[in-house]
């Protein structure tokens, strides 16, 4: 079986968004953040605001545009108190200043007409949207809170950190794994579906939920036989829905709420989304049940696209081998080779050997 | 007036297995240890880039021989470098380096065996050990001249 683990490791770097949006993701929340609190006719409650979406929980692939995030502001939400659509429009006023306050040139479209709980700031020079989500968190934003609804009629219940904090470890206690799976789901996404694409939030969920359920994913997989394993599960948790019905839709359940996420996924979507997780998982075991690697590697393309699945990792594999030398890397608890030590727990320097035995190289 | 000291070579202390257990649980604290008839075995799990499986190892060593490492499951390729015929993983060339048994197990035999996988999985990818080796025409010729 060829797991092609640089292939894969690859494949991810290949999915990282571009440098330019993550700086900004990184830079532009707290600059939004001092000017909301500059600006008194808006005010909002300590500490502000928080990253969410996509790139709060490092799982942004390619050219994800949305930068997604929470502004706190008091309120009682079962008395509607403020109203979310005066509220909604107060905030979209602020917001109005805000491109020119940050230095941005270009226009800027500010958006509150589509299904969107939020404030829609556009950056025409740098081609990325803030997603602006005004919450009432009663008790902060690391516990239930608040959102708009649709309609911006009333307040409902959201938990977008908790939902990050749940990832965060599941990925932690899976060897790093998690986040990379909703990853490589999401592109695959992006490869196969370009009309019909189920939400990034509902592949979440699935992963969340065959991660974490009882005789859930097998973890210490490689990452090519997990991803495999997970469409082979996406697909026979829904089978029944799909051959037992021609009206159903699957619900997929709040990896934290447990209410229905997915109550608007159209019946033609859903057995679009199924026809490509069943090619996706044929494919996927065809690669794995390879003898020749060309083949295996052919097989992966057509699952991730080939601009994005490697053919040839020669140059990749020679930078890593560099970058890993007994004598400069170091290995973390779990065996992991890093290059510098980390932050994380205690990490042992690889003191310089030659490796020696047999040679079949 | 000060007695002068012999000038005898520093004796090495051995390390009990007790020690040695100690530190590895430092380290790599996934790492169980039990000891039979005087022969300590560690079992645990190593993984060596994010991608890779869990690499279930087993160390066992006994004082006074050198310590054997195994890589359990997932299995290895067949054909795999760097192996000694019985299975077990060639970490270090005796002619540069030599057990010593006041070495410890979690700075030298354990990250060697990280970093062994490590490599094991780009040779598995592109059909080359592009760590040090015995084995590269340079060593070899080393050999040849020191013979």
């Amino acid at each position: 079986m060829h797991t092609l683990v640089t292939h894969f490791e690859e494949l991810l770097k290949n999915l990282r968004p571009p440098e330019e949006r993550l700086i900004a993701a990184r830079d532009i929340p707290p600059l939004v953040r001092a000017y909301l609190k500059a600006h008194e006719e808006f005010p909002t409650v300590a500490p502000h605001s928080h990253l969410v979406g996509s790139y709060g929980q490092d799982t942004s692939v390619r050219d994800v545009k949305d930068v997604d995030f929470l502004v706190r502001v008091a309120g009682d939400p079962a008395e509607n108190e403020p109203e979310a659509k005066r509220l909604i429009q107060e905030l979209k006023k602020v917001l109005d200043g805000l491109p020119e306050a940050l230095g941005y040139n270009g226009s800027t479209n500010i958006d509150i007409e589509r299904a969107r709980r939020s404030v829609h700031v556009y950056f025409q020079d740098h081609d990325f949207h803030l997603d602006v989500v005004p919450c009432i968190a009663p008790n902060g934003f690391d516990e239930i809170l608040y959102v708009p609804d649709r309609g911006f009629n009333r307040w409902i219940e959201s938990h977008p950190v908790g939902v990050i904090t749940l990832l965060k470890e599941l990925n932690e206690t899976n060897g790093d794994k998690v986040r990379a799976l909703v990853k490589l789901l999401k592109h695959f996404r992006n490869v196969h579906m370009i009309t019909r694409k189920p939400k990034s939030y509902w592949l979440l969920a699935l992963v969340l939920h065959h991660v974490s359920k009882d005789d859930g994913l097998d973890t210490s997989q490689p990452l090519a036989v997990l991803f495999r394993d997970l469409l082979d599960a996406i697909y026979w948790q829904y089978t029944i829905v799909l051959h037992t019905s021609d009206t159903a839709t699957p619900n997929i359940p709040d990896p934290i709420l447990g209410h229905n996420v997915s109550w608007n996924w159209a019946r033609s979507h859903f057995e679009t989304f199924m026809r490509r997780i069943d090619d996706g998982r044929t494919w996927a075991q065809a690669a794995l049940t390879a003898t020749d690697r060309s083949v295996a590697i052919e097989k992966w393309q057509k699952v991730f696209g080939e601009e994005y699945f490697p053919a040839n990792v020669t140059e990749a594999a020679s930078r890593m081998a560099s970058v890993g030398l007994p004598g400069k890397a170091f290995t973390t608890g779990t065996g992991l080779v890093v290059p510098n030590k980390t932050d994380a727990g205690i990490v042992t320097p690889i003191q310089r050997t030659t490796f020696h035995g047999k040679n079949q190289a | 007036m000060a007695r002068t000291k012999p000038n005898i070579p520093r004796r090495i202390r051995p390390l009990n297995l007790a020690m040695q257990a100690t530190h590895i649980r430092h380290r790599f604290p996934q790492f169980a240890c039990r000891i039979q008839q005087g022969c300590a075995i560690w079992r645990g799990a190593l993984q060596p880039r994010l991608t890779s499986p869990l690499y279930q190892v087993e160390i066992s060593y006994k004082q006074k021989k050198l310590p054997k490492v195994r890589v359990i499951s997932p299995p290895l390729a067949a054909n795999a470098p760097h192996l000694y015929s019985d299975g077990t993983l060639c970490l270090y060339w005796p002619k540069e380096w030599r057990w010593q048994p006041d070495t410890l197990i979690a700075e030298t035999i354990l990250p060697w065996t990280a970093s062994w996988l490590y490599y094991y999985e780009l040779w598995l990818d592109t059909d080359q050990w592009l760590a040090p080796s015995s084995h590269d025409p340079v060593n070899e010729e080393l050999i040849c001249r020191r013979d």
